[in-house]
């Protein structure tokens, strides 16, 4: 078993990213009429800002513990809150996205989704040996014959992997 | 997804903070200012300008405050939805502006719209017959409207209509509804008005993606997995749609954030040219007379639709395409 969490550079680039977008858009709210667009649209990009930063404190309080059975995420912040957990034998959706930062695509993270029973957990490639994770659930999904999405099988080949299930030579 | 907004936003405020700034550089550029170029107006007509008046103007519009002085006012007004003063008509910009803002908007929508309901089906078929007898005729006048520019156009318009028909087609709408409230009868006379400006204007980009959409889906009709759909007996329509189609229409989404400001200020000499009473004539006026908020005004609301265009299109494509390049690697 393995534990990952989100690196401290990451969740430190993200606090950063939100306190920089909350110190813009408090003062230009605070310079526009109380009752002017501009002053609700700022408001809301504040409010914005602030829900992106309570995700990164979320964020860095979660573990996730990759077994042979499944990918369980517990979160410090969330308690009296049951783990949620996915088993590999019960995996019914997989996703693999990729969200670019430039138009050119050199640039990004990738997201990886998966569902069973009603779980659902989503992964930025910015955890801790993501790779083995993305590996341990397209092996789960090709176990499962999950049908996926052309997106996803390329976004997994890019990363490395070879989505084509292995011929039986038995 | 949240992250990703973030990132965009993040990205897009200082943008829009950093040309504000280029924009009240730009303007301010020139040597002197619109009081300056008034009082040469004036001396070429052979009037005398009074020079204490013109200090009093001066200081009264704030042109002897320092640069960043009035940089920060001209900010916190625009944050504040007051565009400033127009020199040259006395007047708020907003109320000189009146409704040119929406008539531009409307005039560009229209000619997107447009752009897209022609050159969609066009480019499909195009890519899909390709040097069939159709597809090179479409060829030919895709080349013909690219090469054609938009005012010569206009103008051929413009006299044909007069020559042919004995009409005017300048304007956005019969001349006793200018400067009236809106109501039905003044929408429907800006709708008959409507199509002259948008075929002109349109005309060059809809030439443009019908190519740009030809050459992409050709490129995705010859690879592998079209022809492997193709060999397994998948039906044509439905192999074309799925994919082919899909990825050829990444282009058309990643160039929103281009299109509006291009159609507005690609219409400036259209407008001209058919009086059209938007932005276009008013922006080039403002910048010759150095009526500087009027000027950067037109051009803070072209850097916002650009802005919003590029936001907008980075997230539909993040929607749609949520590929990586092949040779490209997710960052960490």
């Amino acid at each position: 078993m393995t534990v990952q969490r989100y690196p401290r550079t990451t969740l430190r680039n993200d606090y950063v990213r939100a306190a920089v977008g909350v110190a813009l858009c408090v003062p230009l709210a605070a310079v526009s009429r109380g009752s002017s667009f501009g002053f609700w649209l700022f408001i809301g990009l504040t409010l914005l800002f602030a829900v992106f930063a309570a995700r990164t404190w979320l964020r860095g309080r979660a573990e996730y513990r990759l077994t042979e059975a499944g990918l369980l995420r517990t979160n410090a912040a969330l308690k009296g809150q049951a783990p949620t957990g996915i088993a590999w034998s019960e995996l019914s959706g997989l996703t693999l996205r990729f969200y670019p930062l430039r138009r050119d695509r050199s640039d990004g993270w990738m997201q990886l989704t998966v569902r069973a029973a009603g779980a659902r957990l989503s992964i930025d490639s910015t955890l801790e040996d993501f790779d083995a994770i993305a590996e341990a659930a397209l092996a789960a999904g090709l176990r499962n014959d999950l049908p996926m999405t052309q997106t996803t099988l390329a976004n997994f080949r890019a990363l490395g992997f070879s989505p084509e299930k292995p011929v039986d030579s038995g | 997804m949240i992250r990703y907004i973030a990132h965009r936003l993040l990205i897009m405020v200082p943008t829009l903070i950093a040309i504000s700034f280029i924009v009240f550089v730009v303007i301010q550029l020139p040597p002197g200012d619109y009081l300056t170029t008034l009082i040469e107006e004036l001396r070429e007509l052979g009037e005398p300008a009074d020079l204490k008046q013109i200090e009093a103007l001066r200081e009264e519009y704030g042109l002897d405050r320092p640069f960043l002085i009035q940089y920060a006012g001209w900010v916190a007004g625009l944050v504040q939805g007051d565009l400033g003063y127009s020199f040259e008509y006395e007047q708020p910009v907003a109320d000189v502006v009146g409704d040119r803002l929406w008539l531009s908007f409307i005039v560009s929508v229209a000619t997107i719209v447009f752009t897209w309901i022609v050159a969609f089906p066009i480019g499909v078929y195009s890519a899909t017959h390709q040097y069939s007898w159709a597809d090179n005729s479409l060829t030919f006048l895709g080349f013909l409207g690219l090469a054609t520019p938009n005012f010569l156009l206009a103008l051929v318009m413009v006299y044909f209509a007069n020559v042919w028909f004995g009409t005017e087609i300048g304007g956005l709408m019969d001349e006793r509804y200018i400067g009236q409230p809106w109501n039905w009868g003044k929408i429907v006379s800006v709708l008959e008005h409507l199509w002259i400006p948008v075929i002109v204007i349109g005309t060059s980009g809809t030439a443009g993606m019908i190519r740009r959409l030809r050459a992409n889906l050709l490129d995705e009709l010859q690879k592998q997995y079209v022809v492997t759909g193709r060999a397994k007996g998948l039906p044509p329509f439905r192999l074309l749609v799925k994919y082919p189609l899909r990825m050829s229409l990444n282009p058309f989404i990643s160039d929103i954030g281009d299109l509006l400001p291009q159609v507005i200020s690609g219409a400036v000499i259209v407008s001209v040219v058919l009086n059209l009473p938007t932005t276009g004539k008013m922006l080039y006026e403002a910048l010759l007379s150095q009526d500087m908020y009027l000027a950067g005004s037109f051009l803070m609301f072209l850097a916002l639709l650009t802005v919003l265009g590029v936001l907008v299109s980075d997230l539909a494509l993040a929607l749609l395409d949520p590929r990586i390049r092949l040779q490209g690697r997710a960052a960490k």
